[in-house]
Order: structure tokens, then C-alpha cells, then sequence
């Protein structure tokens, strides 16, 4: 008979090799940072120069945009759903905010808490309609999208906007040479290691795996929809407004290629479409692995008729070899 | 009369659909007269089925659980090839042709491998897959203008046949075809079967990766078909020209009453989800609308069709 | 008046009735048994209390008070813990987070914190006598057997007034289920109100002290346990005398050797496997629920895979997956209907033809008529109860379900049949048909590999019987070896009475 902590053999069926592929040092997930950690390698063999704490301040305020889609994204995946409305969303965010901020202090917070509630309400709105009519979240995210980018297209047709200098260097300051986002990113990841052990953490979990499960044990299902929608409106808006600053203007298209991209940072950094499955721990080394793929291939030398093959080829590989951990660690059948 | 209402009972969503787009269509001829005129209606019938066509294989890839989202570089890349192998000479139609919808269900081939024999989600293998098509024919091209498709392409595309359109002809065909496998063949009850449930297939004994593969590699070749027939009548070629169908696909089959989780669905569907999609953005650019707020309505139309399209949720 | 009672409850589900002005009480200190054929009402009945699903009409009142049950949060909140009959676990999280999902497990800061949980768990596990569970596992990587105890000490550990065992037994081995009836004694005597529903008479016999029986979606009868005998009751259930409930075993095996398995390994589990199944047999596979039997029938029909050797009639084959095994006359009929067995969407036809598309090709299509014979042949044969071969799968009630899968087994003709714990969760009427099946099998040619939780059903059904302990064959029992006793002792690893 089995004793207490022996698992029984049916239980350990991973090989070797998953367990190396699939394992976790304390909260970091290896293999999206070890690919980061290559890219990142490629690049210093290639400009040595670029090995300073500036040119990482750089990225990583390049990237945050995409982080924070992401992050939202990752909730929304994790909980079994898909968010495609934050295309629109960030368009919408960053139209306004480059548009209409003003310049004084006041003027520049009110702005901004104003855009942040515009993009939760709007996340709110979706969760409503998922949780209400059980209609799937690709359609009724995807109406979303092409409804607030609409808006977004009507309130700014072509680039532009002018965002106050307070705000452009407020948000991308750099404190003794670390910046603001990589802060913002470390408080996230804590947050979040916070938020995962909490009730709503578990529910988003337990959704995710199961919706039916959850409901039988008294889990608020459409509560917790409701509350990861509004989140990933949150986020995404918060995007919108940081994108604003970084690229000190408004774009009404810009939030479209966010979609995909915060949907493969997500898989990349190892959450799964299903449900049940991830963290944003590894989805913040996706969003890197996306950003520093383009300018590998720069110094690379690669043309740029060809640079788009290699950014494609190099996403699927990365997705393959996930897939391929993800095999080996469920070797045979599962029921 | 019970049996009628379990008929409409049962095609609800589909139903709804033709309802939906004749419902659009009445509208706008009653706003703008003359809109209904036979020559505009060809026009939609034509659009309706190049949409509908590449759809075709969107239907079934969602039938399956799937997805596909590399239509758009696969259905460009069709074109593009068919003009560079062609070099303008209808002759070399005949070996032109057959290679591009090879090629074209090659694609459909490398995506299916990712999805079925490796596990790859297909929304990222696809998407993934989408950027290395484009990333090859833009390096292919470096960027630079293509010949002119041949004549005989574009006489095919752009002719009619007492009346008809030469393409509502071939699309037709193509859907009578495919309802006929997907009620009537072993491959069509594959398909609904490990759309519905992977392992009952498995066991089963159904190759489910083999029925993944077919299903994808079709879906490459229905693009790469629809982008020919499409440059052909519009006789050259722009890069952006299948970038439309990454969501209207996806659109129409949803609309036609499918589930997006797979095993519920027929092309029936997609065929009224093709003719709202078509209309409504006829109606949109009739009413001289901006693009911004015809995205904001289509955005409200894609929501209500699939909301009346629902099915009646389970009891609690 | 009783301390729960349910008054004139009706549901009825898109048009059938599930229940009509139904009556049910129960008291403290009881463990009560809810009897009934599947569709008599009794999950539905259940499901209200629970908070599952709503009644159209009725009254319930528990300790005197109207209740009013509008979801499963409610019923929680009112002290009713449900083992469900398909279980609530969710997957993707551990065995203790499952356990203590609902409650307030958690610390000051207002998270679960991993170290209290697992404290708590074997806290938990010490109180009701449970030693073989890690509380971080994963539940997804757990054996049904396994899952259902989750599923009972989850229950258990709200200390609950009202304890609900919806087929709580069905995956468990004979040896959790004495721990479940005692724990079930064990909770009425401190005062609490145990509803029992299992097919088992056996159980209800030994671990319930009233019982109320359901037919069509009524009250028939109530009753202590002594009070009337075991024909009596089955008769009221199903609204007709019953006799005979296990076949005549008919002399039937005959001289060829059907199917053998030498020296088979599958995965890490299994290891030296050798069995021989004769045509005309019907050989039983009994043993501890975890023993390695799921790995040895998925390792037989192709779902893992085996090395060594596996022969059809004498020939050396190749099963790399169900393909091949269906292809060499090998069916299984799965143990998990929904997931395995069934495409619940699908109608009972074309769930039934799934196994052999091939035989109904004509040209290039498949022949409807054809179909509409083999299904019509099969539907008469196993005697599935329904509107027509266009019904919805998932309409059917469990009995009707399994048969279902039992004709699509049948259906591409087989000469070998595994069957993998078919009768779980099946009504005692259809249990009947099964077993007279079985060996209406046997009497035509057929080999059968048989397992069963039930050591009733092993001894009765099969001709002979292989208990499985360890990953190993641990006794082979025939004729007069075959006894419930010497099943219990090999499955215990000890060697039988001679």
C-alpha cells in the first residue's frame, strides 16, 4: 500500500527531460528566460556596446506597453477566455490622452484616471455581455474591437496629438539609470504572486480549469468574468496612456497589433489558451522575447524584406519548442 | 407542424443568418433605391463568393476546434505566385495553377502539422504562420510590381454565364460539394467527431491527426484558390489584398451559427453568415460612412447577429 | 415533522418530467438511502438540494424553516455538502486547494496560504482515517478512485448538517467503500443527516438504516431497514417483480485461445503481464481500484503504449493505438461515459456507427441505409430505450447511455470485448441486461476481459477470475476457488483459501 507522501507511480509519469524543460526555479519558469537570456546573448556578441543598464532602460520602456496588454491578457487566458477588445482599447486611450491632455499637473492626473476608468468600464462592458449571454469571449471581444476602434478612429483620424512634456518624461524617467517601467514591472510581479494565493486568484484558476467545477463549489463565475475583463481594460488602457508618452503622440491603429502579440507573449511565457494554466511571470519575458527578436534581427544585418520572415520563423520556433516541453512532460495519454 | 418547428428549432442560427442579411438588403434598397438593381446584386453575388469560398475551409478548420488565421498571407501568396509563374501567358496557366494551389495547400500542410502532430495551439501556429508567408513573399518580391495575371484569368473571373457570374457558379459548386462531405461522407462525420470530442474519437479509432491535417491543408488550398480567382478579376495584384479575410472568415462561420470550440456548425451557416457580412458592408459604404463608424456598426452587427444566433442556454 | 423535508417538489427538464410533487424526509442521526431506477428522480432531487438546480414548484424546510436554495452557494451557506455524481473537482488545482476552495482557509492577509493548507489537509485526512494522499498532487493527475475521495473529504470538511453521497461509491474498491459507509455512520451518530444514493444493495444493506424509494419522479415507499426484504424493494423500484438478477453461467469456453498478452509491459506501471482469454470466456479482472487495471486495458486497446507480446487467434499483432486494436476485432467499452465513451452531442446513431465508418461506405459516401439497419438491429438487440435512432445522446439517461456504447462496441464485430467497469452508475434493471449480454456474448464465441469494482458481479458473471495487486497478477481464481472471499484476500495481496 502507498504510504502518505510517496506518490504512486501512476502519478510520476514525467520523463526526465520534462521535468528540466518544465520546471520552475521558486517563481521564474525556465525556458521563456532562458530564450531571453540567448536573444539577449546574440545581441551583446553582436553590439557589445549595448551590455549598459541605459540601453536596458530603453527596452524595457519599449516593451512596457506590450507587457501590460499582456499581463492583462494573461488573466483573461488563464481564466479560459481571450480578450481582443484591447486593440481597441489602447487606440481609443492613446487617441484621447494624446489629443486632449492638458498640461498642468491636475489637468494630467484627472486625464489620466479618466482614461484608466474609460478602459475599465469598457472591459467591464465586455464581462457583462460574456457573462450574461455565454456567448464565446473571441466574438463578443471582437465586436468590442471593432466598435472602440471605430470610436477611436472618429475621435482621431489620422496620427497626432501632442502630449504635455510633463507627462512624456514623468513616465519614462529613469531614476539613476533604471527606469520607471522596470519598477512598475517588479511591483506587478508582486502583486501578482499576492493576488495568485488570494480568492480571486484561486477563482480565475479554478474557472479556467473547470467553469462547471467552479460553479458546483460555489465559485461566482460571472463574477470572476466580470473582474478579469475589467482588469484587462485596465491594463490595456494603462498601455494606451504609457504609449502616449513613449511614442509622444496618438496613433488610432496602434492598438491593433497588440492583439496577437499579447496573446503570444502570453503562450510563449508558458499560458495555456485552455485555461487553468500560466502565470505573468513568463509572460513579461515573452513581451521581451517580441521586442528583442526585432532588434536582433537589426543588427543581424538582416534586410527588412526579410526581417518579417525571420520574426515569424523564430515565433514559431519558440511556440514549437513550448509545445514540444509540454509534451514530453505529459508522456502518454491523459484522461 | 411539430416537425416544421423542430426544423426551425434545430437550424435557428442559420435561419437567423438569411433572415439577418435579406433583413439588411430590404433596408437598404428602401433607402437607396435602385441599390437592389441586378447589376449591383452581381457585384455582391461575387463578393459573396470569393468570401464565401475561403471560408469554405475556415468553416471546416473551426469545425474541428480550430483555427485558422494565415488565410490572408496564403490567399495573397496565391495570387502573387500565380503571377510570377504565369509571367502574363495564359499557356502557362496550365502548370501555373496546379502548382499554386499545390503550394497553397502546402501552407495549409505546414499549419496542420503544427496544430495535429505537434500540439501547437492553432490560433499561434497560424498566426505564426500567417508572418512567415508574408515574411517569404516579401522577400520573394522585394517589394516590387508584379506582371500582369494572365487573360484567360481574368476573363474566367470577371465572365458570367447567361447572366450568372462565373464565380457565384463555381462558388455554388464548391458548396453543394462541400455540404455533400460534411453530411454524407465518413470525413465530414471525422470532422464533427473530433471537433466534439478528441478522445471518444481516439478511441474510436478515428486518426485524429490525420482528420486535423486534412482539414487545414484544405483551408490553405480554398485560400490560395479564392486569392487567385480574386486577382484575377481584379487583375493585379497589392499586397494588402487578403488582409479583409482574417476576421470576416472567422465572422461568417460564427454568425452561421457554429461554435468557436468546434463540433457544432455546417457550412449551410457560413453561407448566410458570408451573405450578412457582405451586405452589411455594401449597406455601410452605401450609406457613404466613414470607415470609423461603419467599424463601430459592424462592430454592433457581428454582436447581434451571434446573439440572436445563440442557442437557448442550458436549463439551471 | 421531520428535520429536513422536501414538500410537493416538481422539476421538469425541456419537456420530461423529472419529478412531480415529490415528498422526502429525512431525520438527524440517520443514514438514509434514496433508491430508484436512473430517471426515477432521485439526482434531480438531489441537484435541488444542493442548489444546483431550481424547482419549478415546492417547499423545502430543514429543521422547520423554508429554505430557499437559488444556487450551489446557497446550499453551502445552509450547511448541505453534495458528493456529486459527477465529480466537482477542478483539475487544474491541488488536493488541498480543491478541499478547501469554498471557505475561509486562509490567512490574516486574505490568501490561501500553502503550508496551511496542506497542515489543515492532513489534519483532515488524520480525522477520517485517510493515509495515502500527497495534498499538493495535482487532482488532474489522480485516478477516478482517488478523485472521489477528494471529492467525499471536501464534502466532509465543512462539517456539514446535511451530507449528500450522490453515487459516492461507484469508483471506489471494496475497501474505501467500508470506509465510506463508516464515515457515513460515523457523521449520523453525531447527529448530522446522511442521503445516501448508490446501485449497491450490498451497501445499503450494510451502512443505511431507512430508505425511501423513487419511481418516476415520485415517493413509492419509505421504510426502515428491517422492515421489508431486498425483493420487495427492487419490485417497488422498478414497478415490477424481478427475478433471477445474475444469468445462468452456461458452459460456453472453448478450445481457442481468442487473445494473449505475453510478458506485456505498459508504460512504468505494469510489467510481466500475462493473460489468456479463450473464445466462449468470460475472464474477470478484480483487485484494489488503482492496481494497474485501467493501464492494463488502455495498454491492451492501444490508448498506452506496450512492449511484449499480444496475439489475435495464435497471429503476432501490432496495436500501436484503438485503430489497430479495432482493425484486429478488439473493442473497449470505456469506463468514463462522457469523456470516453460518448460524443454527448451526437445522436444515438451516429455515436453508434463512430467505430465502424468503414463498413458503411458506399463509393465515396456513407450508405444511410446501411446505417439505419446496423443501428435499428442494435437499438432492438440491447433494447436502448428512446424516441428514435435521432436522439440526442446526451438525453438519455445512464443506463440507456452505456448500452449505447456497448452497441457501438458491438457494432464493427468484434471477437474480443474489453469491458472496462461498465455498470458503474448504471440502474439495477439495466445491470440485469448487461450481465444476460455478457454471457449471451460468451455463449456466441465471444471472448470477454471484465472488470468490476463489484466482487457480486465477478463472481457471478465471469468464469473465471485474475485479481490484479501491485501492477501484478496477483491469483487466478476458478471454479470453486472463485469467492467473494478469496477476491478480497488476493486483492489484498494474500494467497486464496484453497
Amino acid at each position: 500500500m502507498e504510504k502518505g507522501h510517496r506518490l504512486s507511480r501512476a502519478t510520476r509519469t514525467r520523463s526526465a527531460r520534462g521535468r528540466i524543460i518544465g520546471a520552475k526555479v521558486g517563481i521564474i519558469s525556465v525556458v521563456p528566460y532562458a530564450v531571453l537570456l540567448a536573444i539577449y546573448g546574440v545581441i551583446l556578441f553582436l553590439q557589445p556596446k549595448l551590455f549598459s543598464l541605459d540601453w536596458l532602460g530603453l527596452k524595457t520602456n519599449d516593451a512596457m506597453a506590450l507587457i501590460l496588454v499582456s499581463i492583462g491578457q494573461t488573466v483573461v487566458m488563464i481564466q479560459g477566455g481571450i480578450d481582443l477588445s484591447v486593440g481597441g482599447i489602447v487606440c481609443v486611450t492613446n487617441s484621447i490622452a494624446a489629443l486632449y491632455m492638458p498640461g498642468s499637473l491636475t489637468g494630467i492626473l484627472l486625464m489620466s484616471l479618466s482614461v484608466l476608468i474609460l478602459g475599465t468600464a469598457i472591459g467591464l462592458l465586455n464581462g457583462v455581455v460574456i457573462a450574461r449571454t455565454r456567448l464565446q469571449p473571441f466574438i463578443i471581444t471582437l465586436a468590442s474591437w471593432s466598435i472602440w476602434g471605430g470610436v477611436a478612429l472618429s475621435i482621431l483620424p489620422i496620427d497626432g496629438g501632442e502630449p504635455p512634456k510633463d507627462f512624456i518624461n514623468g513616465l519614462l524617467a529613469r531614476p539613476m539609470g533604471i527606469s520607471l517601467s522596470l519598477f512598475a514591472i517588479l511591483a506587478l510581479i508582486l502583486v501578482w504572486l499576492y493576488v495568485k494565493k488570494t480568492r480571486f486568484g484561486v477563482s480565475v484558476y479554478a474557472v479556467g480549469s473547470s467553469e462547471k467545477a467552479a460553479n458546483l463549489n460555489g465559485i461566482g463565475v460571472g463574477r470572476t468574468k466580470l473582474q478579469v475583463y475589467a482588469l484587462s481594460g485596465f491594463l490595456a488602457a494603462s498601455a494606451g496612456l504609457f504609449r502616449t508618452a513613449q511614442v509622444a503622440s496618438g496613433s488610432p491603429l496602434a492598438g491593433n497589433s497588440f492583439i496577437m502579440t499579447s496573446i503570444v507573449a502570453a503562450v510563449i511565457g508558458g499560458t495555456s489558451l485552455s485555461g487553468g494554466k500560466g502565470g505573468i511571470v513568463g509572460t513579461i519575458a515573452g513581451a521581451f522575447i517580441l521586442k528583442l527578436i526585432a532588434d536582433m534581427l537589426v543588427f543581424l544585418g538582416v534586410s527588412t524584406y526579410w526581417s518579417t520572415l525571420c520574426q515569424g520563423s523564430l515565433l514559431i520556433f519558440a511556440v514549437v519548442m513550448s509545445s514540444v516541453a509540454e509534451m514530453a512532460k505529459r508522456k502518454g495519454f491523459e484522461l | 407542424m411539430k416537425k416544421l418547428k423542430a426544423f426551425f428549432e434545430r437550424n435557428q442560427p442559420v435561419l437567423t443568418g438569411y433572415a439577418t442579411s435579406l433583413l439588411l438588403l430590404v433596408i437598404v434598397s428602401l433607402v437607396k433605391p435602385g441599390y437592389a438593381s441586378a447589376n449591383h446584386l452581381r457585384i455582391i453575388a461575387i463578393d459573396c463568393a470569393i468570401l464565401g469560398i475561403v471560408s469554405i475551409g475556415q468553416t471546416l478548420v473551426i469545425l474541428t476546434g480550430g483555427l485558422d488565421l494565415s488565410i490572408p498571407w496564403v490567399f495573397t501568396s496565391a495570387g502573387y505566385f500565380l503571377s510570377m509563374l504565369s509571367r502574363g501567358n495564359s499557356e502557362n496557366l496550365a502548370f501555373a495553377i496546379p502548382i499554386v494551389l499545390l503550394i497553397s495547400a502546402g501552407m495549409g500542410l505546414f499549419n496542420g502539422a503544427g496544430v495535429a502532430y505537434l500540439g501547437i495551439s492553432p490560433v499561434i501556429m497560424t498566426l505564426g504562420a500567417n508572418t512567415v508567408f508574408q515574411g517569404a513573399l516579401l522577400g520573394i518580391t522585394g517589394g516590387k510590381p508584379q506582371a500582369r495575371l494572365p487573360d484567360f484569368m481574368q476573363v474566367l473571373s470577371k465572365g458570367s454565364v447567361s447572366g450568372i457570374p462565373n464565380l457565384l457558379v463555381i462558388w455554388l459548386t464548391l458548396s453543394v460539394a462541400i455540404m455533400v462531405v460534411l453530411t454524407k461522407t465518413a470525413f465530414g462525420r471525422k470532422i464533427y467527431a473530433v471537433g466534439s470530442s478528441e478522445t471518444v474519437s481516439f478511441f474510436s479509432g478515428i486518426d485524429v491527426k490525420r482528420t486535423r491535417l486534412a482539414v487545414y491543408a484544405i483551408s490553405g488550398l480554398a485560400a490560395g484558390s479564392a486569392g487567385v480567382l480574386f486577382a484575377g478579376r481584379l487583375g493585379q495584384l497589392y499586397l494588402g489584398m487578403g488582409d479583409q479575410y482574417q476576421l470576416t472568415t472567422i465572422a461568417a462561420v460564427a454568425i452561421g451559427g457554429a461554435s468557436l470550440i468546434g463540433g457544432k456548425g455546417n457550412y449551410a451557416g457560413t453561407i448566410a453568415g458570408t451573405l450578412t457580412i457582405v451586405v452589411l458592408s455594401g449597406l455601410l459604404s452605401a450609406f457613404n460612412l466613414t470607415t470609423s463608424v461603419q467599424q463601430i456598426i459592424y462592430g454592433f452587427v457581428l454582436f447581434g447577429a451571434v446573439f440572436l444566433a445563440r442557442e437557448k442556454g442550458l436549463e439551471r | 415533522m421531520a428535520d429536513l423535508e422536501l414538500i410537493k417538489v416538481s422539476k421538469s427538464f425541456k419537456g420530461t418530467r423529472a419529478l412531480f410533487e415529490a415528498d422526502f424526509n429525512a431525520n438527524r442521526g440517520e443514514v438514509h438511502a434514496l433508491l430508484g431506477e436512473n430517471g426515477a428522480g432521485k439526482s434531480t432531487l438531489l441537484k435541488i438540494l444542493s442548489g444546483a438546480v431550481r424547482p419549478d414548484s415546492g417547499e423545502i424546510r430543514l429543521f422547520g424553516k423554508p429554505l430557499r436554495l437559488r444556487k450551489p452557494y446557497d446550499a453551502i451557506e445552509a450547511g448541505i455538502a453534495t458528493v456529486y455524481q459527477e465529480l466537482s473537482l477542478i483539475p487544474d488545482l491541488s488536493v488541498s486547494q480543491n478541499i478547501f476552495l469554498d471557505r475561509n482557509a486562509m490567512t490574516r492577509f486574505g490568501i490561501y496560504s500553502k503550508p496551511e493548507l496542506r497542515k489543515r489537509s492532513l489534519e483532515l485526512f488524520a480525522r477520517e482515517d485517510v493515509d495515502d494522499f500527497d495534498p499538493d498532487s495535482m487532482v488532474r493527475d489522480l485516478p477516478l478512485a482517488k478523485r472521489q475521495v477528494v471529492e467525499i473529504l471536501k464534502a466532509v470538511s465543512r462539517n456539514p448538517e446535511i451530507l449528500i453521497l450522490d453515487e459516492a461509491t461507484s469508483a471506489l474498491s471494496e475497501q474505501r467503500v467500508k470506509w465510506l459507509l463508516n464515515l457515513a455512520r460515523k457523521k449520523a451518530d453525531e447527529g448530522k443527516i446522511v442521503i445516501f444514493i448508490s446501485h449497491r444493495m450490498s451497501e445499503i444493506k450494510d451502512g443505511c438504516d431507512r430508505l425511501t424509494i423513487f419511481r418516476n419522479g415520485q415517493n413509492v415507499g419509505e421504510m426502515g431497514m428491517g422492515e421489508c426484504d431486498m425483493d420487495e424493494i427492487i419490485s417497488l423500484m422498478l414497478g415490477r417483480a424481478i427475478a433471477g438478477y445474475f444469468p445462468e453461467k452456461s458452459a460456453s469456453i472453448r478450445e481457442e485461445i481468442a487473445f494473449e498478452a505475453i510478458n506485456l509491459r505498459v508504460g512504468r506501471q505494469l510489467r510481466d503481464i500475462s493473460l489468456r482469454l479463450r473464445s466462449g470466456e468470460v475472464l474477470g479482472v478484480g483487485g484494489l481500484a488503482g492496481q494497474g487495471q485501467l493501464a492494463l486495458f488502455l495498454g491492451l486497446f492501444g490508448v498506452y503504449r506496450t512492449e511484449g507480446e499480444i496475439r489475435v487467434r495464435g497471429q503476432k499483432v501490432r496495436i500501436r493505438n484503438p485503430r489497430d486494436s479495432i482493425r484486429h476485432g478488439i473493442a473497449l467499452v470505456p469506463e468514463d461515459r462522457a469523456t470516453q465513451g460518448l460524443i454527448l452531442p451526437f445522436s444515438i446513431a451516429h455515436n453508434l456507427t463512430l467505430a465502424m465508418l468503414k463498413k458503411l461506405r458506399w463509393g465515396c459516401f456513407l450508405s444511410k441505409r446501411i446505417e439505419g439497419e446496423v443501428v435499428r438491429e442494435f437499438m432492438k438487440r440491447l433494447e436502448i430505450r428512446a424516441e428514435g435512432p435521432s436522439t440526442i445522446a446526451m438525453n438519455l439517461s445512464g443506463g440507456n447511455q452505456q448500452k449505447v456504447i456497448l452497441a457501438k462496441s458491438l457494432a464493427f464485430g468484434p471477437k474480443v470485448l474489453l469491458m472496462y467497469d461498465i455498470t458503474r452508475g448504471v440502474d439495477i434493471g439495466t445491470k440485469k441486461e448487461i450481465f444476460n449480454l455478457i454471457r449471451e456474448l460468451a455463449k456466441d464465441g465471444n471472448a470477454v476481459l471484465f472488470y468490476s469494482t463489484d466482487m457480486d458481479e465477478l463472481v457471478n458473471v465471469c468464469d473465471e477470475v485474475l485479481v490484479m495487486h501491485d501492477g501484478k497478477i496477483g491469483a487466478f481464481l476458478e471454479k470453486d476457488q472463485l469467492t467473494k472471499e478469496n477476491i478480497m484476500v488476493a486483492s489484498m495481496g494474500g494467497r486464496s483459501m484453497a
